[in-house]
């Protein structure tokens, strides 16, 4: 039986291929176009670690003074002071804790004194990173406790630098030189593009990193002066140390794994308990205030009231509102070519095919049609992550970056594709209602004489 | 008035070469109520297309109310038309989406009349047809007769030389042909040529003139007396 | 003309009408606001500033080790040693150092009051520190009062919180939005923190940080040498080549290759920073030129459709004397008729986008040429898209009008 509609359905494809292809070439121009601006929306608010989006989470604590907040209305700053980090870093109460920072490096091999060298996007952080948030390694792995704690100048690199500076060969092992101090590989990335980068967020315009260098080394040993910093009031000195060791400066960028509600709970009191110990020492003038923000939460917190999110939520308008436009031209459409087979419905009508089959016939072309077009739409739309998705990045300076490198493919996943052909049937569908109806209204006898 | 000399009509499709009229001569006199008819496939729709300058002739002349319309563009054909000639058709061929006012005047834009010409006209028309009051029904509204009443409204709303009927009563019952026939006599009394394609053995004898045709040639020349006696009757 | 009897037409086909007319608001909506938005970044682009955008080189020298800057003998000896290295060059007509750049889209921001009044008043403005050759490098036209001396500016590690000499100069736009209508020199300003300037000097324009922002004709600058950062602007005899940005760089990292050099032309500077205005211009403009094109299929179906269901329609008024023109205009004019009714509510859709994104991403309200210019275009697509299904009815033969039903 269905195979009986199927075969109806493709016949009436076949009868007028001009038709069919102008169709289906207006549906794949509306999913191209409209699937292409959902998946940087979409995108923008993935989750990262699925598997662990209720287990990770950012830690805030509001140093700021009593006068008035970081930010209104009346948030925490989204970083931590390196002497919390440190603190909460010795209690280690939860199950994985992550404290990073972002910085900016000069990357060249051994031996190349002179040249130019590389400016490289730099995370330093604790080793907890790569277990964390899982990076997809294509040689060696993260550093061990040992190394950090022994202060090894060990390093990952990102698949961008990998290629650039030793043509993507397996470099685990090799030497490079970070600003003016040596470091040996450990691991090299596969490409791995965010967008955003969830795990940093204090910036729009920030590029996946191309160097990760364990913390403590970063902070005790290079003192990478971190791309974010803010102070409540002035800043207590210039260089590092001052700056931010003993300071009220936030930089560190804290990530906590908690399993289970429990775990949260314990860890919330624990941050509360820390909070109230040091106002006793006299900080943390404000109302006490600790937040564990999981990722969803902070990405839409610091996107609130970015241009990019505005940005990107009006083209999705747009671009939904152009499919809505493609599919109002196929009614038309759909309308002649279904009344031109009038004379044909109208003599199975005669024949004795009940006014279902006939709907269904049609509404199965329409759905046909709609499926081609939702596919091919798909096809189009994986060019178009590819063109604008390095546009996206274009206004970033920060020298290499894994995403600028990557052709966006990964940002349409399963569910994009889900929504292109959900999108392309449903529009397919609700544009043949109409059309589908008016055929079916054909009195059996209608069109009998004008054969 | 009108006059045919030798006019010759060939249709090719591919190779197919089919002569639908071969060598027609005809005249007709202004005032003449000509019925013509023939089996299908004869030529009569031929005939009547190229008489009502819908068609071109391949051969011969033609001339029109003294004009020689033998070998006119499509331009020239379509403002004789406009200004000579009128069509009833079988399936009336009123525009649907047009009031029965809307359809009369359509063909009065194309001359170039003023507003108030064209409804002087359209009001004229429809009271000879006893349809004034449905002036802004929609055709659908109307039964058949009616609908071929509105039909013969715009024929006659140009004031014609000629009127070209084709089966004017074909989709009609016998008592609305009755009334149709009734009509395109009186029409014709008041100085209107009426050529009229019919099957109808009844609405030849109400012609002053019967034409037959029989693969594309004219095979009934002239008046047969029958008819000229069932005129005289009437008069 | 037939315009009346093709409206009364219209009632009977209205589900088709009204799709024809959503789209096409839609399609005016879209075009018109992609023109403002390209329109806004051409004319942003070429704007006058007072600043000669095109002569003029920046340069960021970054220091590969940022405790480069604790050994402040250090940043002044190179400070001093290249901003010579550069004003020896080839092309070059004056060097600067600066805390950061004219139109950039970076900088500091402040609020500055008239000393004594209400800070709710307060003009917000961007704030850049330089030295003695600021002005004449930026090419800035001194109309009242005077310039710093080489003794007020002092080198210090925070250049943006003021001088140390206590003096500003000022844009005249912001010397009129805090002083309207008298004389600004001489008068004391405040900022945060209780900090007060004297205002010596007013210069006819000087750009703020970002050529997007409503404030960006309003700057002040304080005499002050940075001890935080490496950044200088070039003037050059003539534009900026690409051959002078390459010697520029060459010459700075010969001088030390433990830095990274950063340089481009301000004009490049100036059209990165409107790189999201860019995008979306880009963007909105090929979706309008999409949808445009889709239209133009819809009018051809549309109209095609309405052909093929008349043909016999056609044929009658052929046989009652219609010539091909008549026929042609007809359906010229009914797609005409249908394009401007779409257009006609399209102005009100248009509006309501200009209106939300003038809201969201202050971008330019649209104005009248835009809306004319889309209006234009849309009426000839649509015509052109109708003509060949028109021509098509124009030739149907009046002989169709005496074929059999």
């Amino acid at each position: 039986m269905i195979l009986h509609h199927l075969g109806n359905a493709l016949r009436g494809i076949r009868r007028s291929p001009v038709t069919s292809v102008v169709v289906v070439a207006s549906i794949a121009l509306g999913i191209a176009v409209s699937v292409t601006l959902i998946a940087f929306y979409h995108g923008m608010r993935a989750e990262p670690v699925p598997h662990k989006s209720a287990q990770v989470f950012r830690v805030l604590l509001d140093n700021w003074q009593a006068e008035k907040p970081f930010a209104e209305p009346d948030l925490a700053p989204p970083a931590l002071t390196l002497r919390d980090a440190t603190h909460l870093r010795q209690a280690g109460l939860a199950q994985n804790e992550v404290a990073l920072y972002h910085a900016q490096t000069f990357v060249a091999l051994p031996g190349s004194a002179g040249e130019r060298r590389i400016k490289a996007s730099t995370r330093a952080t604790t080793r907890g990173f790569f277990g964390l948030f899982e990076p997809p390694f294509r040689y060696g792995s993260g550093w061990d406790q040992g190394a950090e704690g022994n202060l090894e100048r060990v390093a990952v690199i990102g698949k961008t630098l990998n290629d650039r500076l030793f043509g993507g060969a397996d470099s685990v092992g090799r030497e490079i030189e970070v600003n003016s101090a040596t470091f040996r590989i450990v691991g090299v990335l596969d490409q791995w593009d965010l967008y955003p980068l969830f795990y940093d967020m204090t910036r729009e315009d920030l590029v996946s990193d191309e160097l990760f260098v364990p913390f403590p080394v970063a902070v005790d040993s290079l003192k990478l002066w971190p791309s974010f910093s803010a102070q409540p009031g002035e800043p207590a000195g210039d260089d590092f140390d001052t700056r931010f060791a003993g300071s009220e400066a936030v930089f560190v960028q804290y990530w906590v794994q908690l399993a289970t509600p429990q775990a949260r709970e314990a860890y919330q009191s624990h941050l509360n308990g820390y909070i109230a110990e040091q106002k006793r020492l006299g900080r943390f003038p404000r109302a006490a205030k600790a937040e564990l923000l999981a990722i969803p939460q902070w990405i839409e917190r610091q996107q609130e009231n970015g241009n990019q999110r505005v940005f990107v939520q009006t083209l999705v308008v747009v671009g939904l509102l152009f499919f809505g436009i493609c599919l109002l031209n196929i009614v038309t459409l759909l309308i002649s070519r279904f009344m031109g087979n009038a004379g044909a419905v109208s003599v199975l009508r005669a024949l004795g095919v009940p006014r279902w089959a006939i709907f269904v016939d049609h509404i199965t072309e329409a759905g046909l049609l709609g499926l081609a077009g939702g596919l091919i739409g798909l096809a189009l739309a994986r060019v178009g992550v590819a063109l604008i998705g390095p546009l996206f990045l274009g206004a970033s300076d920060d020298g290499i970056g894994g995403s600028a490198a990557g052709d966006f493919g990964g940002l349409l996943d399963a569910s994009m594709i889900a929504t292109a052909i959900g999108l392309s049937l449903l529009g397919a569908f609700l544009v043949a209602l109409y059309p589908t109806w008016k055929i079916c209204r054909i009195a059996p006898t209608q069109y009998l004489k004008s054969l | 008035m009108l006059h045919m000399q030798s006019v010759t009509k060939v249709y090719r499709a591919g190779d197919v070469e089919t002569r639908a009229l071969r060598s027609i001569d005809l005249h007709l006199a202004k005032g003449e109520f000509v019925a013509i008819t023939g089996p299908s496939g004869s030529g009569k729709t031929t005939l009547l297309n190229i008489m009502g300058l819908l068609e071109n002739i391949d051969g011969g002349t033609y001339t029109l109310d003294g004009k020689d319309v033998s070998r006119l563009s499509d331009g020239e054909c379509s403002r004789v038309r406009n200004e000579k000639i009128s069509f009833i058709f079988q399936s009336y061929n009123l525009i649907p989406d047009l009031s029965v006012a809307a359809n009369i005047e359509a063909p009065l834009r194309y001359r170039g009349y003023s507003a108030a010409e064209r409804r002087r006209r359209v009001e004229a028309a429809l009271g000879k047809v006893g349809l004034s009051t449905r002036a802004r029904h929609l055709p659908n509204q109307l039964s058949g007769g009616q609908q071929q009443r509105v039909a013969i409204a715009r024929a006659i709303a140009g004031s014609p030389a000629v009127i070209f009927a084709d089966e004017p009563t074909g989709n009609l019952d016998t008592q609305m042909s009755q009334q149709i026939m009734d009509l395109l006599q009186e029409i014709n009394r008041e100085g209107c040529t009426v050529v009229m394609v019919t099957h109808n053995d009844a609405h030849v004898e109400r012609a002053s003139r019967h034409i037959h045709i029989l693969d594309g040639a004219i095979v009934t020349p002239a008046a047969s007396p029958q008819i000229a006696a069932v005129r005289g009757a009437a008069a | 003309m037939e315009i009346v009897p093709i409206l009364q037409t219209f009632r009977f086909n209205k589900s088709s009408l009204a799709l024809v007319i959503v789209q096409l608001a839609f399609t005016l909506a879209v075009l018109v606001n992609a023109l403002v938005i390209i329109d806004a970044y051409r004319t942003r682009l070429d704007m006058d500033s007072g600043i000669n955008d095109r002569a003029l080189a920046v340069v960021e020298v970054e220091p590969i080790d940022h405790a480069y800057f604790s050994d402040e003998g250090r940043v002044r000896n190179d400070v001093q040693q290249d901003l010579e290295a550069l004003a020896r060059l080839d092309g070059v007509a004056g060097v600067t150092q600066l805390s950061s750049f004219p139109l950039s889209g970076e900088g500091a921001m402040r609020s500055s009051w008239p000393q004594g009044g209400v800070k709710e008043k307060a003009a917000r403005h961007t704030l850049y520190a330089g030295d003695a050759q600021a002005l004449s490098t930026l090419g800035l036209n001194l109309v009242a009062g005077r310039a710093f001396t080489a003794e007020e500016t002092d080198w210090s590690r925070n250049p943006t919180a003021g001088s140390s000499a206590g003096v500003v100069i000022v844009s005249r736009a912001l010397a009129e939005a805090l002083f309207p209508g008298a004389e600004a020199v001489g008068k004391q300003l405040e900022s945060g923190d209780g900090k007060v300037e004297t205002i010596i000097g007013v210069v006819d324009r000087l750009p703020g940080r970002h050529v997007l922002m409503n404030t960006v004709r309003l700057a002040a600058i304080v005499p002050a040498r940075p001890l935080n950062s490496l950044h200088y602007a070039v003037a050059t005899r003539g534009e900026v080549t690409p051959q002078l940005l390459q010697r520029i760089d060459a010459v700075l990292l010969q001088r030390s290759a433990e830095r990274d050099v950063k340089v481009d032309s301000l004009y490049q500077r100036k059209i990165g920073s409107m790189h999201y205005l860019f995008l979306f211009g880009s963007i909105l403009g090929f979706i309008s030129l999409l949808l445009v094109l889709v239209t133009a299929i819809g009018a051809y179906s549309q109209a095609s459709y309405s052909v093929a269901k008349r043909i016999r329609q056609i044929g009658t008024r052929r046989a009652f004397g219609a010539s091909k023109l008549h026929i042609l205009r007809y359906f010229l004019l009914e797609n005409w008729l249908a394009t401007s009714m779409g257009l006609l509510l399209g102005l009100l859709v248009a509006n309501g986008l200009s209106f939300v994104l003038t809201e969201t991403m202050q971008l330019p309200r649209m104005g009248m040429s835009q809306l004319v210019l889309g209006m234009l275009f849309i009426w000839i697509v649509g015509l052109l898209s109708t003509l060949l299904p028109a021509l098509r009815a124009a030739s149907v033969p009046p002989a169709i009008a005496t074929r059999a039903a």
